[in-house]
């Protein structure tokens, strides 16, 4: 590949790229036209095709709203939620809009809509701003949540998100913009539902989302000085979820720690720790851990937002705490 | 926002003893935050509901 881009560039392209391979796709939300949206993604793109990208007033439920309508024309929507935080604003419209069209319509209409949101906490933002999302939109049939965390992934998975004809949540870790890695100038595809081991291991099976896979590549770097051998999975789709690739895992490992930002109660973690339970519980060697922020709002003062983070010391601990159960 | 003001005839002195006034209360505000300690990080877990913390790790 040769040609390191950052996160944010390279969902820059991707949009540049789908929008010159088909004239259905289109970009709308708040300041992503004129001004190339709060965080620059989508910058260059009304300069290009200015029909094809709208500004909006801010009212994000009138951005899903219409998305919904364009998509049920055979349109394909790219919206973005400046803040995942604000996809409570369009909470009904996502709802009780998009992940139900299809099953109403008897599967006679598709509501093919990337929403693009940054979600995540790390840049001193607070409580409205820093909050991670996803539970709030797993629990809906019909959504489907991709959440990549390297650049190379967020270009392959956001073109295979334009292209699916499903609802489809694109979570942006806003600390992962400025992060780089090797992605390829042309355009290209990665399947959505369909996990990846980034780092193969055969004590611990580790499941990190988003931001999280830098903690947990740090802390298998750590547990290696112990011969501790730890297996990354980033799930890339949150929900539905490759349960194929983790249970491989943990049937190789026996053990499972799973690390993501946002609250414990009923997060993401939550739920991948019920389906092991469930279906691997004969597997397990010990209680399965979760790594999380604590159950409270993301606080503005930088000493406690530090302190209700998850971190690379927090890793270590549980899967530690897992090896000697 | 001085437009404004002038057209409802607030006088320029008035109006410059309001920015005065204003300046000082941000730079008061700046000096106390700059010179106060942290707070204590188990603050966090205070709040989120009334008569109940929030676990700890």
């Amino acid at each position: 590949m040769g040609r390191i881009v950052s996160f944010g560039k390279a969902i820059n392209e991707a949009l540049h790229q789908e929008m010159e391979r088909d004239e259905s796709v289109f970009i709308i939300g708040e300041d992503v036209a004129k001004m190339g949206g709060d965080f620059g993604i989508t910058r260059g793109i009304w300069q290009r095709w200015p029909d094809r990208a709208k500004d909006t007033a801010l009212s994000e439920a009138a951005i899903i709203g219409l998305s919904c309508g364009a998509a049920i024309s055979d349109l394909r929507p790219v919206a973005e939620i400046m803040f995942a935080d604000f996809i409570g604003v369009a909470y009904d419209q996502l709802v009780n809009n998009a992940a139900k069209l299809r099953f109403m319509f008897n599967g006679e209409v598709n509501c093919a809509i990337v929403v693009r949101a940054a979600t995540g906490g790390g840049i001193r933002c607070a409580y409205h701003h820093s909050q991670c999302v996803e539970p709030w939109l797993m629990c809906v049939p019909g959504l489907v949540i991709v959440a990549p965390s390297t650049p190379y992934d967020a270009k392959g998975l956001l073109i295979a998100s334009i292209r699916n004809n499903n609802p489809v949540i694109f979570l942006e870790h806003k600390t992962l913009y400025n992060s780089k890695g090797e992605v390829p100038e042309e355009i290209y595809e990665l399947e959505l539902f369909k996990a990846e081991v980034k780092k193969e291991g055969t004590d611990i099976t580790l499941v990190a989302t988003m931001a999280m896979l830098k903690l947990a590549y740090e802390a298998a770097e750590e547990l290696a000085g112990e011969d501790i051998g730890v297996e990354i999975i980033d799930p890339r789709t949150l929900f539905p979820l490759d349960k194929a690739t983790v249970f491989e895992s943990v049937a190789k490992t026996g053990r499972l720690v799973i690390v993501h930002e946002g609250p414990k109660g009923l997060g993401f973690g939550a739920e991948v720790s019920a389906m092991v339970t469930e279906e691997m519980f004969e597997y397990l060697k010990a209680p399965i851990k979760r790594v999380t922020t604590l159950d409270v709002h993301i606080p503005f003062s930088p000493v406690l937002e530090d302190y209700v983070a998850p971190t690379t010391g927090h890793v270590v601990k549980a899967c530690q705490e897992t090896m000697e159960f | 926002m001085v437009k404004e003001v002038q057209i409802h005839s607030c006088l320029k002195s008035q109006l410059e003893e309001l920015e005065k006034k204003a300046a000082e209360e941000v730079e008061a505000m700046l000096k106390f935050s700059l010179e106060s300690p942290y707070p204590d990080p188990k603050n966090a877990l205070k709040h989120v509901y009334a008569g109940l913390e929030v676990e700890d790790r």
